[in-house]
């Protein structure tokens, strides 16, 4: 009984678990809209953008520590994109111990919606920590449009991609910015996307201005394909217990990138 | 089954033709019926002191008194109120001791609250206690079991969570359920023995348990990033017992 006591001294509140899908959420809340301020401050007036791209992180917790730490020694790359699957099993405590490693980048980072955030009720834990499933944020001139693709995962009554968002992408002409970057977990004709709407998708995709290429995660491994032949380059990280990230350099007229090994 | 039957009827028969019928004084009390002695026990189980004349009770008492018996050892025997453990905020349950009270079975109804979901959630939970040891503090009232340890199956009840992938996946996509989580405990139990006469229960147990889910023990295997704090899981709670 004393250690009990003693026990419950020394961790508090942190040892009372309700349950792993209670979505309790005791730390940050929407991540995502607080990080894109200081992405949009930061880069703002610069010409040449370069993030880092990597996801599933999913139960990888030891490898994404050390992919902070990465990061954390290079003073060249203005922010991080997690391409989803934070969670591996869509538990609320999970999705805390990824913003937990996050939170420590010197850098500010965003993160999608993947397969495995959905699952049991992830998504609201998602919603309440990141915030909006579909979102978009300015880096210099680029815009960066961060789409849920994981139709797989719900029905009809929610659309997934979420074509009146994408269309409000199409036709914001308020913001000013000379490319596009689509950024997704799930790419097209992946088991998960809806693929009845796969060309649709790409043809709206298409109407966006400067549409440059997109980025996606969930295979797991690095992979490049020029997807539809209509020369938008798909690029895919590998997840993160391979210990390996993408950084993508942004310059006015041409990008590159490059994959880091740590 | 029908001889069975027929056999027993006839030494029924047999029985009451003999005369072996119970006096008037010693008619068995009915189940239910108010007795002089009100106890759950002499309710219950009066057919143990029924005397036959001959000094022995007859088949039909012996089969009902062990009908009786066994039914009896259904009616559960405590009540527990359990909070966090992971398996609900708090959770209401009751259960069975048996094997010299070393063993408890319970079934707990819990909730979650809604907290960021859309809606607050039942769970439902059996458990499984060992209790090897149960030690008396001196001359006092109080005993102390120094372990209690055992498992638990915990169980949301929401449709959105599922025992087996629902069809539109492919096979062996997630390889684990969302709806059903397995967990291991050890706690400590203290109990106060209550005067029965002017108490509901018998005595009354408080009891702490530190306990970890199998999802949470997966990870917790392949990272040296999650510490205690991390997985474990307290819980506290209180059992009333009523016989």
């Amino acid at each position: 009984m004393a250690s009990a006591l003693f026990l419950f001294s020394l961790c508090g509140c942190d040892l009372i678990d309700y349950h792993p899908y209670d979505t309790r959420v005791k730390g940050r809340t929407d991540i995502n809209a607080k990080e894109i301020v200081r992405i949009e401050s930061a880069c703002a007036g610069k010409d040449t953008i370069r993030f880092a791209f990597m996801g599933d992180t999913q139960r990888w917790y030891d490898q994404t520590e050390d992919f902070v730490k990465e990061i954390n020694k290079r003073s060249d790359i203005d922010f991080v994109i997690h391409g989803g699957d934070i969670s591996d099993f869509g538990m609320t405590k999970e999705f805390e111990w990824v913003d937990n490693i996050m939170k420590k980048l010197s850098v500010p980072y965003v993160a999608l919606i993947g397969n495995h955030d959905v699952i049991g009720n992830g998504i609201q834990v998602y919603l309440k920590m990141y915030g909006d499933e579909n979102f978009s944020f300015i880096a210099g001139r680029n815009r960066f449009v961060c789409l849920n693709t994981n139709s797989l995962e719900f029905d009809y009554s929610h659309p997934v991609p979420d074509f009146n968002y994408i269309k409000s992408q199409i036709n914001d002409t308020t913001s000013a910015y000379d490319r596009t970057i689509v950024a997704m977990h799930v790419q097209p004709y992946g088991e998960q996307f809806d693929n009845n709407v796969a060309e649709p998708f790409q043809y709206y995709l298409k109407m966006m201005k400067g549409l440059d290429f997109c980025i996606h995660a969930h295979i797991h491994r690095l992979h490049e394909e020029d997807i539809f032949g209509d020369g938008v380059m798909y690029y895919a990280c590998a997840s993160m217990k391979t210990r390996s990230y993408m950084v993508f350099t942004l310059y006015p007229d041409a990008y590159a990138y490059e994959v880091v090994s740590y | 089954m029908r001889m069975k039957s027929y056999l027993i009827n006839g030494l029924l028969c047999l029985s009451f033709c003999a005369g072996a019928m119970p006096s008037d004084q010693a008619k068995p009390t009915l189940v239910g019926e108010p007795a002089a002695t009100d106890s759950l026990h002499t309710r219950i189980c009066p057919i143990d002191s029924l005397p036959c004349p001959d000094g022995k009770t007859s088949l039909h008492e012996r089969y009902v008194s062990n009908y009786e018996r066994r039914w009896y050892k259904l009616i559960p025997r405590y009540q527990k109120v359990q909070f966090a453990g992971s398996m609900g905020f708090m959770s209401f349950g009751t259960g069975w001791a048996y094997w010299k009270d070393r063993m408890e079975s319970d079934v707990f109804l819990g909730f979650i609250p809604r907290y960021n979901d859309k809606h607050a959630k039942l769970t439902f939970t059996i458990k499984q206690n060992y209790i090897p040891w149960n030690l008396p503090i001196g001359d006092s009232r109080w005993s102390f079991d120094p372990l209690t340890c055992g498992i638990y199956m915990n169980s949301i009840l929401d449709k959105r969570f599922w025992r087996s992938e629902p069809d539109r996946y492919p096979d062996n996509y997630y390889k684990f359920s969302t709806k059903i989580r397995f967990h291991i405990f050890a706690g400590q139990r203290i109990t106060f023995d209550l005067d029965g006469s002017k108490t509901l229960h018998q005595s009354v147990s408080l009891f702490y348990e530190i306990s970890s889910c199998d999802l949470y023990i997966i990870s917790a295997a392949t990272n040296r990033y999650l510490k205690p704090k991390d997985y474990l899981s307290l819980s506290f709670g209180v059992k009333l017992n009523v016989f």
